[in-house]
């Protein structure tokens, strides 16, 4: 439902790169005066005009020659509308944090001008998106806007440049791919509780498919004819001939290579649908569980063990500092070897966000960062945290233990020492917990935890050193 | 249209989890050469994908470790990318050392699913067997790889033997949820762990000495040795003092164990017929004895161990202590033929009882002196149900 001008008014990219929405006169006249009936009312059943746009432009009228190009553009424009949508989908999801705007994915998917024609163009020259929905669109398998929404999907152009925003979505053929006949079952069966003779059809499929596309797929990036990052095209005509070839008549019936091709699209579907609905698993951005800061064990009498403690104290901001230093070395070390440029961006990243309580958000605009997600990607500041953690514990253990030694009886020592891990571990966990809670909320004014404190310490003396 | 059950979404863009790891195209490249030299791609052409996929999970895990791990050391050179084990091709990166540890990868494509699938050689033959399982994530399409987590090899044998492992074909189903999800552990254990805590199951568990390295532990915030299958001291027991690790490793300690307390629980009525038969058999169970028994199921078979200690007088300078083990079914039927009782000391067999035909019980009994450390291990047609480590060791104080 929705209004009927978006089959005349089609929505294409202006000079300036914004949107605009054009009328197409031709497109108008012909949909007003081959549909009178649905121009009057406000809204239409998109289904009913498709159906009949399309049956327009599938017939040869010849007394009217130019009736399938007009037809066409009518869906043109509705197509358009859709591809916009999609895009200002994407935008509202993901373009906050991983910084881009509609604007930006246009240009690879909001291709039509309105100009080109779609019987007379070469397959040669540029087609636009809307003109690879039209000659695949079936309506038996989906609805229009559906499919439309499926080919901006799978658009490659669009899928690099959202990989490179921190935007990912895996194609059906390489989850066919990935996915083994032992899972397949297991998923068909007891997910989607098929019967067996369905499961041992889709496992000869996917046997099928993997048997012909896997080789191919390694055959080409062993030829640098797939480098990198590509996404996994939809098998081809040849693929599919050599599948069908391997499948007998029982298991196939249907031997044409369109058939072979949605039959492994559903059991792609299939196998999204299981891994959707499974339950969340347990991500590893999730804090841990809040813990009780153990005080370690007092016994007020023992003078011996005050002045332990004391020393505990000393040691625990000696081996804090030392700990940040190896981790925030072994970072910039790491990122050297692999991404000098980010060296820089990475000490001034760490030094706006704990120094000066910075958001993500913010660092990456004060940085020329695409995003905050490119921020947080760069920061890692969870697996930084831990890193802290375990030098700081491994420094203190060792540095308490050697002083213990002058306190404790030999005997009493492998006591001390157990009893000493679980405090410090506690201690040492309440430190960085601390750190991380207060991470969770940008605050503008230095970071006061212990973490930060020192942390911030550390990374003037080593701006002031070099 | 297609069928489209109502909880259908269409497939959808995702954020890329913090910490992906993006692969190189020399990585890639690198990964499909190994794949061409391990399986031969005329013959098997799943071999050689799953060893690709393999080889790219190796390729992020040593990524990562270059970026948290740093001080950890990588040995692959007798990985089973590196060559095929005698045991054949097996679909996971095997006998990878860190340290004194070895890890096994185990690539998945999608962590959403909530089974891991493995090869089950890389669970039951001694030759690969791991301290850590990793899993890891490959997206191969988008050179994608995460380190998802990992699993403690003793803490599978013993989740096994809860709940039997489910086998398809070659794998193993395992549970996802039965994996630490946390990576950061992984490398604290392989920094501050002691080797000799992870007891593989066919190896005898050293001496227990004092640990003097640092063994923290920050997986459950309990008491480290709880999670080891570290020798049972049945010191304690005399002490009627439970282990925490006997708790966790669901023994029962019985209470204290006279012939007067007949008829005060079932399973204390049981031990006593048995004390009765034994007592005939001019084994007599003096009054300071204590007990405990655990149930161990694997399959759809059920036995009972007794575990019955006391000490010995200590009429010369080595004080000795008494160990007496049987072995039955809770319902006291006959044990299946073939069940085996074996005990080993650090060097040798001791001890090997087999059941025959309408035996209820198989029974053995050691003397020790304190510190000496015995294997007790319950097998069925060669396939051991368990394994259990007694010590006695007086030097232990109690919290």
């Amino acid at each position: 439902m929705g209004s009927v001008s978006r089959y005349w008014r089609l929505v294409r990219i202006a000079a300036s790169g914004d949107r605009k929405v054009e009328e197409l006169t031709n497109a108008k006249a012909f949909f007003q005066q081959r549909f009178t009936r649905w121009v009057e009312s406000m809204d239409v059943a998109d289904l009913e005009v498709q159906q009949a746009l399309l049956l327009l432009m599938q017939t040869k009228d010849n007394s009217n020659p130019n009736y399938r190009e007009l037809a066409g553009l009518c869906l043109r424009c509705y197509i358009s509308h859709e591809i916009e949508q999609e895009c200002i989908r994407l935008e509202q999801k993901f373009g906050d944090r991983h910084g881009f705007t509609r604007r930006d994915l246009f240009p690879f998917v909001l291709n039509d001008e309105g100009r080109q024609p779609l019987f007379q163009s070469p397959d040669s020259t540029y087609r636009p998106l809307a003109f690879q929905v039209l000659q695949t669109f079936d309506p038996k398998q989906a609805k229009l806007n559906t499919w439309v929404t499926r080919l901006v999907k799978s658009c490659r152009t669009l899928n690099a440049f959202l990989r490179e925003c921190g935007v990912y979505l895996e194609s059906d053929w390489s989850i066919l791919n990935q996915t083994r006949r032992e899972q397949l079952q297991r998923i068909l069966t007891e997910f989607h509780a098929l019967s067996s003779v369905e499961v041992e059809q889709a496992c000869q499929l996917l046997q099928a498919y993997h048997q012909v596309y896997r080789q191919d797929r390694l055959m080409q990036r062993q030829q640098g004819l797939v480098k990198g990052k590509e996404k996994c095209m939809p098998p081809t005509p040849d693929q599919l001939t050599r599948m069908v070839q391997l499948l007998d008549a029982p298991i196939l019936a249907n031997r044409s290579s369109s058939y072979l091709l949605s039959k492994l699209q559903t059991i792609a579907l299939q196998i999204r649908q299981f891994r959707l609905a499974a339950p969340p698993m347990q991500s590893l951005n999730q804090t841990e569980t809040p813990l009780d800061v153990a005080a370690p064990q007092r016994d007020e009498a023992e003078a011996e063990q005050q002045e332990f403690l004391q020393v505990y104290r000393e040691q625990l901001l000696i081996c804090l500092d030392e700990a940040l230093e190896q981790a925030t070395s072994d970072r910039v070390g790491y990122l050297q070897r692999k991404k000098p440029q980010n060296v820089e961006l990475y000490m001034n990243a760490l030094h706006l966000f704990h120094c000066q309580g910075y958001s993500m958000g913010e660092i990456a605009r004060q940085l020329g960062m695409r995003a905050q997600d490119a921020v947080t990607r760069l920061l890692e500041l969870k697996n930084f945290r831990a890193a802290v953690q375990q030098k700081l514990l491994i420094l203190l253990c060792d540095r308490l233990l050697d002083r213990a030694k002058i306190y404790a009886a030999p005997s009493c020592l492998q006591q001390l020492n157990q009893r000493l891990e679980v405090a410090l571990d506690e201690q040492i966990a309440a430190v960085i917990q601390a750190a991380e809670i207060e991470a969770t909320v940008a605050r503008n004014c230095p970071l006061e935890s212990l973490f930060a404190r020192r942390l911030c310490h550390y990374l003037d003396t080593r701006r002031s050193t070099s | 249209m297609i069928d489209q059950p109502f909880y259908l979404t269409e497939p959808d863009w995702d954020a890329l989890p913090i910490g992906t790891i993006e692969l190189s195209s020399r990585q890639v490249d690198l990964a499909i050469q190994t794949s061409q030299s391990i399986a031969n791609p005329d013959t098997n052409s799943e071999m050689q994908w799953q060893t690709y996929i393999n080889a790219l999970a190796l390729a992020g895990f040593k990524e990562w470790l270059e970026a948290w791990g740093s001080d950890l050391h990588l040995d692959e050179t007798q990985s089973t990318l590196q060559a095929l084990p005698p045991s054949g091709w097996v679909d996971a990166v095997c006998n990878l050392q860190i340290g004194s540890f070895r890890l096994c990868l185990v690539a998945v494509p999608s962590l959403a699913d909530p089974v891991v699938m493995l090869d089950k050689a890389i669970v039951d033959s001694p030759a690969l067997l791991p301290h850590f399982y990793v899993v890891v994530q490959v997206i191969e399409e988008d050179m994608l790889v995460q380190i998802y987590g990992y699993l403690q090899a003793d803490r599978l044998a013993r989740q096994r033997h809860l709940s039997p492992l489910r086998a398809i074909d070659r794998t193993y189903s395992i549970p996802l949820n039965w994996f630490t999800p946390d990576p950061n552990e992984l490398l604290l254990n392989l920094r501050c762990l002691d080797v000799n805590a992870i007891a593989l199951p066919t190896e005898t568990t050293p001496i227990e000495t004092a640990p003097t390295e640092m063994v923290p532990d920050s997986t459950s915030r309990a008491s480290f040795s709880a999670l080891t299958q570290q020798a049972i001291n049945v010191r304690l027991w005399l002490r009627d003092q439970l282990d925490p690790i006997v708790a966790e490793l669901s023994w029962v300690l019985m209470p204290a164990f006279t012939p007067a307390t007949a008829g005060l629980r079932s399973t204390v009525g049981e031990l006593e017929n048995i004390a009765e038969a034994l007592d005939r058999l001019g084994i007599s169970i003096p009054v300071q004895a204590r007990a405990a028994y655990r149930d161990i199921a694997q399959g759809s078979i059920v036995v009972r161990l007794y575990a019955v200690v006391w000490e010995l007088p200590a009429a010369n300078t080595n004080p000795e202590w008494v160990l007496l083990l049987i072995l039955g079914t809770p319902t006291g039927h006959s044990l299946p033929i073939g069940t085996r009782l074996q005990v080993n000391d650090t060097e040798q067999l001791l001890v090997e009882e087999a059941a025959t035909v309408d035996q209820p019980y198989l029974y053995t009994q050691i003397a020790a002196t304190w510190h000496e450390q015995f294997q007790v291990s319950v097998s069925f047609n060669q396939q051991v149900f368990e394994t259990v480590q007694f010590s006695f060791n007086p030097d232990t104080t109690t919290n």
